[in-house]
C-alpha cells in the first residue's frame, strides 16, 4: 500500500490524549492479591499436640511452684515457732551410736 | 541490578520495587502499579475501545504481573514485560467480542492520503470505531511502534495477517475521518 503524507498521521498520533484509570482500581486489584504475610496453617494433630505440651508445661510450672511455696511456708513457720523442729515431722533413719545399729534395722530385723 | 543474566539493567528504585513485590509487600506493589498504570490503561483503552473493559484488562494484567513476577528474567525492560502481558490480556478479551478475520496479504495498488493536517479528536474517534482486529494491530504498530513480527508473536497471528490488518485499518480510518470531517 502506498501512503501519501504519512507524517501527518505520525504527527496526529503524537498528539493523542492519554487516559487515567479509575481511582478505585488499585483497591480492586489489592483485594485479589494474596495477603502480604500469609499465616502458615498448622495441621490439627500438630495443633493438638502443641496445646497439650503447653498445658503440660503450665501444669508442671504450677506444681513446682506449689512445692516451693509449701517448703517456704514450713521454714517460715519454724522461724515463728522455734520449738518446732522440721526434722521431727519427717520420719528418718537414725544411726545408733552404740553399735551401728539403726532404728530401721531394728524394725526390719527378723526375730 | 541485573537479574538472571539479564541484558537490561534496572534502576535502583525499580529494583527495590521489584524486590518488594517479590516479598508481597503491598507498598511496593502499589508503587509498581502507580508507575505504569496510566500508560498501560491508555493502551488497554485504545485496544479495547471501551473504558470499563480497559479497567478490567488493567486489573487482570496487574494480578498476572504480581503473581508471575518471579518469571521476569530481565530480557526486556520491566515496562515492556508488563506491556506484553497487557497486550495479550487485552487481545484475548477483544477477540472474544469479535474474532480477527484471517486476511490474506494484500496486493492492492491503493493509496491512502492523510492530507496536510488531521484533527486529533477525529483520529481518536475513528480509532475507537475500528473493528477490534484492525484496531489492535493499528494501535500496536502505528501508535506503540511494534514491528509486525512482534505483533504476530504477541497476538499469535502471522506476520502477513498483521500487515494486511494494518492496511485495512488505515484505509478504513481514512474513510471514517473523512466522514467525520464532512459531518462537522
Amino acid at each position: 500500500m502506498k501512503e501519501k503524507n504519512p507524517d501527518t498521521l505520525k504527527r496526529a498520533i503524537g498528539q493523542l490524549p492519554g487516559y487515567v484509570p479509575p481511582s478505585e482500581l488499585w483497591e480492586r486489584i489489592a483485594d485479589q492479591l494474596p495477603t502480604p504475610h500469609p499465616r502458615r496453617r498448622i495441621p490439627l494433630a500438630w495443633a493438638a499436640a502443641l496445646a497439650f505440651l503447653i498445658s503440660l508445661g503450665i501444669w508442671m510450672g504450677w506444681r513446682s511452684h506449689t512445692y516451693q511455696t509449701h517448703s517456704v511456708t514450713l521454714e517460715a513457720e519454724q522461724k515463728l515457732s522455734p520449738d518446732l523442729e522440721l526434722e521431727d515431722a519427717v520420719p528418718h533413719i537414725v544411726t545408733d551410736s552404740n553399735g551401728g545399729d539403726t532404728s530401721l534395722d531394728s524394725v526390719l530385723r527378723l526375730p | 541490578m541485573t537479574m538472571g543474566g539479564a541484558s537490561f539493567r534496572l534502576s535502583e528504585e525499580e529494583s527495590n520495587i521489584l524486590n518488594g513485590c517479590l516479598r508481597q509487600d503491598r507498598m511496593a506493589q502499589q508503587a509498581l502499579y502507580n508507575r505504569y498504570k496510566d500508560a498501560m490503561y491508555t493502551l488497554a483503552r485504545r485496544i479495547a475501545g471501551d473504558e470499563d473493559l480497559a479497567a478490567d484488562i488493567l486489573q487482570e494484567t496487574f494480578i498476572a504481573v504480581f503473581s508471575g513476577l518471579k518469571q521476569f528474567k530481565g530480557r526486556s525492560t520491566l515496562g515492556a514485560w508488563i506491556k506484553t502481558i497487557l497486550v495479550r490480556t487485552a487481545y484475548k478479551r477483544v477477540r472474544k467480542v469479535q474474532p480477527m478475520q484471517s486476511l490474506e496479504p494484500h496486493h492492492v495498488q491503493e493509496s491512502v492520503d492523510w492530507g496536510h493536517s488531521l484533527d486529533v479528536e477525529y483520529l481518536e474517534q475513528a480509532i475507537q470505531s475500528l473493528p477490534p482486529g484492525y484496531r489492535s494491530v493499528f494501535v500496536l504498530v502505528a501508535i506503540e511502534g511494534y514491528a509486525h513480527k512482534e505483533v504476530a508473536e504477541m497476538l499469535s497471528i502471522s506476520e502477513g495477517t498483521s500487515k494486511s490488518q494494518l492496511f485495512y485499518a488505515k484505509r478504513l480510518l481514512r474513510k471514517k475521518i473523512s466522514q467525520l470531517e464532512l459531518v462537522s
